[in-house]
């Protein structure tokens, strides 16, 4: 799913205006609040995952920026109606890291995803 | 050329910057070419180190040098220390405040996340603060 039709699909406000690439092909996804759990859970997880996956979180921190940075997530979606400051925006742009987001919650932010083939860290370790 | 040594100077609960440590290490492995999987370890010890920092001390520094072989990042804060490291060790334990969680850390898994991800791994604590070394081999292993 390429990140167009992501948006189209979570009905998504695209924060980074200045850092957007509507073609990158999505595969994989990983949801959660806490970043160490992230840091954690995908510390042996191969390349692609990151390359190709989201970071799915109601964290609107500048460490959820930070986190997506370092395990090279290219998009952060924000559930659940959160604003980022713009510091937090800022900083994402200049991290490359695209930041959008919807409102709906983050169960039916990643269901929807998941019915249209995105995967998650387990499906791949199955 | 990749600068082989530099100190950073971490503040308590500067959660705005904290990170940026990190990035500028990975920054530095990548224009020296080292393999992504081995950046990514690197930097997942380094950022959660830098964190510790951050929620648990008074403040402290960070320094790196690398060379051919590996990467030695140390971190040393000023305090209050740790005061059982056995258990800070532990899955799950922690001493974290509220503000760390809100920011989405201090679950207590960020020490062992550090040991699990570096090749050598050392801490140590005493109330004047504590230390934490950690070596990365830059080269993957045949």
């Amino acid at each position: 799913m390429k990140t167009s039709e992501m948006v189209t699909l979570l009905q998504a406000t695209v924060f980074t205006t200045n850092h957007y690439d509507e073609t990158l092909e999505i595969k994989y996804a990983f949801s959660g609040d806490l970043m160490s759990d992230a840091l954690m859970v995908l510390r042996n997880a191969p390349s692609e995952f990151f390359e190709s996956g989201v970071l799915i979180t109601g964290n609107v921190t500048m460490q959820s920026v930070r986190t997506a940075e370092m395990l090279d997530f290219p998009i952060i979606i924000l559930t659940r109606d959160k604003i980022p400051s713009k510091p937090v925006i800022k900083q994402a742009e200049e991290s490359k890291v695209m930041l959008i987001g919807t409102r709906d919650v983050m169960f039916s932010t990643s269901g929807k995803l998941y019915e249209k083939n995105i995967r998650g860290f387990s499906d791949l370790t199955v | 050329m990749t600068p082989p040594r530099k100190q950073f100077v971490i503040s308590r609960n500067d959660f705005q910057n904290a990170g940026y440590i990190s990035s500028y290490i990975k920054k530095e492995l990548k224009k020296a070419g080292i393999d992504k999987d081995v950046i990514r370890r690197v930097v997942i010890a380094a950022y959660e180190a830098e964190i510790n920092v951050v929620i648990h001390s008074y403040g402290g520094m960070c320094e790196y040098v690398m060379d051919e072989e590996s990467i030695r990042i140390s971190f040393k804060d000023h305090g209050p220390g740790i005061e059982d490291i056995e258990r800070a060790m532990e899955a799950g334990y922690s001493t974290a405040t509220k503000d760390a969680q809100e920011h989405g850390f201090g679950a207590g898994m960020g020490l062992l996340n550090i040991r699990n991800s570096a090749d050598d791994f050392s801490i140590r604590s005493s109330e004047k603060g504590t230390q934490v070394a950690i070596r990365i081999r830059l080269r993957k292993q045949p």
